[in-house]
């Protein structure tokens, strides 16, 4: 009887009022089967889901701009920066990030789409730099630790943003998926001379990309994470530790 | 039915409306939302054959008569040519105990998608039904309260600081459209607006002229704004290093400002543009090399204001002649000091090395004239000195390591400042070449390393370093005349070096305990030899080993008679012996009877 009644009321009010609330679920929906078609194994799906991703992402930012509630622009703002990114259109994420972000200080608002969107266009950059990396001779040091500089200064980056995420009110899986993709940073990411260059296991520990990644886990931004027990990053760090003895000893 | 009634019953159903939109609104925003992943890079095969073909103990297979010679120039095209290198580097591998195949393996993804709640449990909103709920309830409270005036909702606009805005639109952006650098210039603009601030409240005399400070941010701001670079991740690392920096940049160059109000408010607007060129270019150096990682913030802003210093005396120096910035050479000129002082990592702790540079920084900014020359970019003279200050002393710490206990680094500094002082005063000693200063570094660097008994401390090689200094700048092709093949050939060395190895033979001689020849009687008689030497250098330098036996004998005879011989008369001696030296009197070795005549004047 009660279920009923609250079916009652939400059909009344839905029939009732405006449509900006249905976009809003579209839009979310959205994105989340367009990312889902991203992973998929056939190019042709994977194609056209970027292709959507970046419409959404525009479609999202104009309505950010249109709406007139705060929160409904902030949501918009996320989506808009989550698909842009997705759609490998970083910059324009950035630009997305940046002005959904102002509106979450300005409204002293700390939920999950505020928290994404103060962490989403850095990862947004890690994204933009591992496809670098992956176009870049990974024999080629020199040009390696130029990107490898840009993943360090984004780790720092996401690491001072460490303690909005955590003490901020949105949903409990946000801190350590932050936490674990920072972790990817370092670990699977900035290591990559650790593991590229295997003929060259014996010299690996003490070259200058194991010495910045081991200094790394001394900022007093990153050390605030790996000492967090939700972070979990104390066992990156751990691993790191040991897969560099391992090569050490290879 | 009653008008009020009817007039309520209309505002209750656009309120039930407005809180059942804001509802549903609500619950779409609230959805859970993935959160992607980050692309994973694998470790292809192609990979991992470079990375082992390259190392030259592997290049056999595939360069010159190699079997792989074929296969390795058709990698990139081939396919089966990868997978053959690659089979070849995994046996090659095996027989060394490495399992080249467990770094292909891809990176642990995740199994599905990951999605987040828009809210923590304590920090939920009330649920989009409960909003109606309590909308309906208020609309009971209203009705029974009879009062429909509350309906009437009112809002007020935020202030903001219309100045402020005006003044960062002009500066930035004739539009005020400023697309992915607006958060910049926002900050930027506040750490101007903040530290602009901060220097009237602590200085409230200060008057500022609004066309030279209009000028001086606009020429720091627009070009910090336009080297905005294309990618974001640069970008991001970009703005970081400009949030941070932007305040304690612009705080120290209005601070500079202040105290040189004089030079800064003159009649054409030079020292406005250099400043505002010195400035940009620190913080565009410092976010797109590796500055900061070379210098810590405070070492960077005493460069930086070392060079404003400089600036402000001589604009020109910075901006070219139609008065555009000459970024080039400002860029080299924080990028060479921090390159040279990177080369000595002793002096990078506490920031001695920053405080040799901004010494010589402060030398050149009083001594203009000296350092300027057509042919040799005053920039590099500069970087050279602070190379040839830091090795030497560097080399002279390493060499005694004892050096290192009695130094602290207030004592290096203050012995950079005596040597630029004495060198920079005379015109002409700079420019061209380093060539007085390095024999001023080389005698007193090697000076120090022979002093392994500590019998001198710092304030001591303070005095002994005036001396040289004076002495090299005074008369440079005479004593301190550097033989870079043999820089311990330097006639003045010569004598010091006889001097310190006596003191040192005197101290390590059990029998000779009463020796007074270290501290303050040894630097003085560094002193008296020097100027002695200055007048009559051939004669005293061609009598070096009588004179070293003499040195011998004055130790011994001192040290035997206590009661009678200290360290005053040991210096009257040592002079009179000097003067005997100088005139090419042999009688230069004296008994105790003969020291007394001496020194009560009955005998010359």
């Amino acid at each position: 009887m009660r279920a009923t009644k609250q079916l009652i009321v939400l059909l009344i009010t839905s029939f009732l009022f405006a449509c900006s609330s249905f976009e809003l679920r579209d839009a979310n929906n959205q994105l989340t089967n367009l990312y889902s078609a991203t992973k998929s194994a056939n190019a042709i799906e994977k194609l056209n889901a970027i292709t959507g991703l970046k419409t959404l992402s525009d479609d999202a930012a104009n309505q950010a701009e249109k709406n007139i509630t705060i929160e409904n622009q902030i949501s918009f703002y996320r989506i808009a920066t989550t698909a842009a990114w997705q759609s490998k259109n970083y910059l324009t994420a950035g630009e997305h990030g940046k002005k959904g972000r102002s509106l979450c200080v300005s409204n002293n608002l700390e939920n999950r789409d505020c928290g994404m969107l103060l962490t989403f266009p850095s990862f947004a950059a890690v994204d933009e730099l591992s496809i670098q990396l992956m176009a870049t001779d990974k024999t080629d040091l020199t040009s390696f630790m130029e990107i490898f500089q840009l993943y360090k200064g984004l780790v720092i980056r996401l690491s001072k943003n460490w303690s909005t995420i955590k003490s901020g009110d949105a949903g409990p899986l946000l801190a350590p998926e932050t936490a674990k993709r920072i972790g990817e940073i370092i670990c699977e990411k900035m290591s990559i001379p650790l593991r590229g260059n295997i003929a060259n296991l014996n010299t690996s520990k003490g070259t200058k990309a194991f010495n910045e990644i081991k200094s790394l886990f001394d900022d007093s931004n990153v050390k605030m994470i790996i000492n967090d027990p939700s972070s979990n990053l104390k066992s990156v760090q751990d691993k790191f530790i040991c897969k560099s003895d391992y090569f050490e000893n290879a | 039915m009653e008008p009020s009634l009817i007039l309520f019953g209309i505002k209750s159903i656009m309120r039930i409306k407005q809180a059942g939109q804001q509802a549903l609104e609500q619950s779409a925003r609230d959805q859970e939302a993935i959160f992607p992943d980050l692309i994973a890079i694998d470790i292809t095969r192609l990979d991992i054959v470079n990375s082992v073909f390259t190392l030259p103990k592997y290049q056999h297979y595939v360069e010159g008569i190699g079997d792989y010679v074929t296969t390795w120039s058709q990698r990139h095209d081939n396919t089966s040519s990868v997978d053959l290198l690659y089979l070849l580097a995994v046996k090659i591998k095996s027989e060394e105990g490495i399992d080249l195949d467990r770094w292909l393996t891809r990176n642990e993804t995740a199994a599905g998608i990951t999605f987040i709640k828009q809210w923590s449990e304590s920090s939920e909103p009330a649920s989009p039904l409960a909003r109606i709920i309590l909308t309906a309830a208020d609309i009971a409270l209203e009705y029974v309260s009879t009062n429909p005036k509350v309906i009437g909702v009112g809002s007020e606009g935020e202030k903001q600081l219309a100045a402020f805005a005006e003044n960062l639109s002009e500066l930035i952006d004739d539009q005020g459209n400023f697309g992915t650098k607006e958060g910049l210039a926002e900050r930027l603009g506040s750490a101007f607006l903040r530290s602009g601030l901060e220097a009237i409240a602590e200085n409230p005399q200060w008057i500022s002229s609004k066309k030279h400070m209009q000028l001086f941010i606009a020429n720091t701001s627009k070009p910090v704004l336009e080297a905005l670079p294309t990618s974001l991740a640069e970008q991001l690392n970009y703005q970081q290093v400009v949030d941070s920096l932007a305040g304690p940049v612009t705080n120290a160059a209005l601070n500079t400002i202040v105290q040189n109000q004089q030079a800064f408010l003159g009649d054409d607007f030079a020292t406005s543009k250099a400043t505002g060129a010195i400035t940009q270019a620190v913080l565009v150096t410092a976010a797109t090399g590796d500055l900061r990682e070379r210098f810590s913030e405070e070492g960077l802003i005493e460069i930086y204001q070392s060079v404003l210093g400089v600036a402000i005396n001589q604009p020109e120096l910075f901006i070219e002649n139609d008065g555009t910035a000459k970024s080039q050479l400002i860029n080299n000129l924080f990028v060479g000091i921090s390159t040279e002082l990177q080369k000595y990592p002793d002096l990078s702790k506490g920031d001695l090395g920053v405080k040799i540079a901004t010494v010589v920084l402060g030398s050149v900014n009083r001594n203009i004239t000296n350092f300027i020359d057509q042919d040799t970019p005053w920039e590099k003279t500069l970087t050279e000195m602070i190379t040839l200050i830091g090795s030497n002393l560097s080399t002279a710490l390493e060499e005694n390591g004892s050096l290192k206990n009695l130094f602290s680094n207030d004592y290096l500094i203050e012995i950079t400042r005596v040597i630029l002082r004495n060198i920079a005063a005379t015109p002409s000693m700079i420019i061209g070449n380093n060539e007085n200063l390095s024999a001023v570094m080389s005698a007193v660097a090697i000076a120090m390393e022979k002093d392994k008994h500590l019998l001198l401390n710092g304030d001591d090689w303070i005095k002994i370093v005036d001396i040289i200094s004076y002495e090299a700048a005074t008369n440079p092709a005479r004593l301190f005349k550097l033989n870079t093949d043999d820089p311990s050939s330097m006639a003045g060395l010569q004598l010091i070096t006889l001097l310190v190895d006596s003191a040192n033979l005197a101290v390590s001689d059990p029998g000779n305990l009463a020796t007074v020849l270290y501290g303050d009687t040894l630097s003085e008689a560094i002193n008296i030899a020097i100027q002695l030497a200055s007048r009559h250098t051939q004669t005293i330098l061609g009598q070096l080993t009588p004179l070293k036996e003499a040195l011998q004998a004055l130790n011994l005879l001192v040290s035997s008679h206590p009661q009678q011989l200290g360290s005053q008369e040991w210096l009257m001696l040592f002079e009179i012996i000097l003067t005997r030296v100088s005139n090419a009197d042999d009688e230069i070795i004296f008994t105790i009877e003969q020291a007394i005549l001496i020194l009560k004047g009955e005998q010359q």
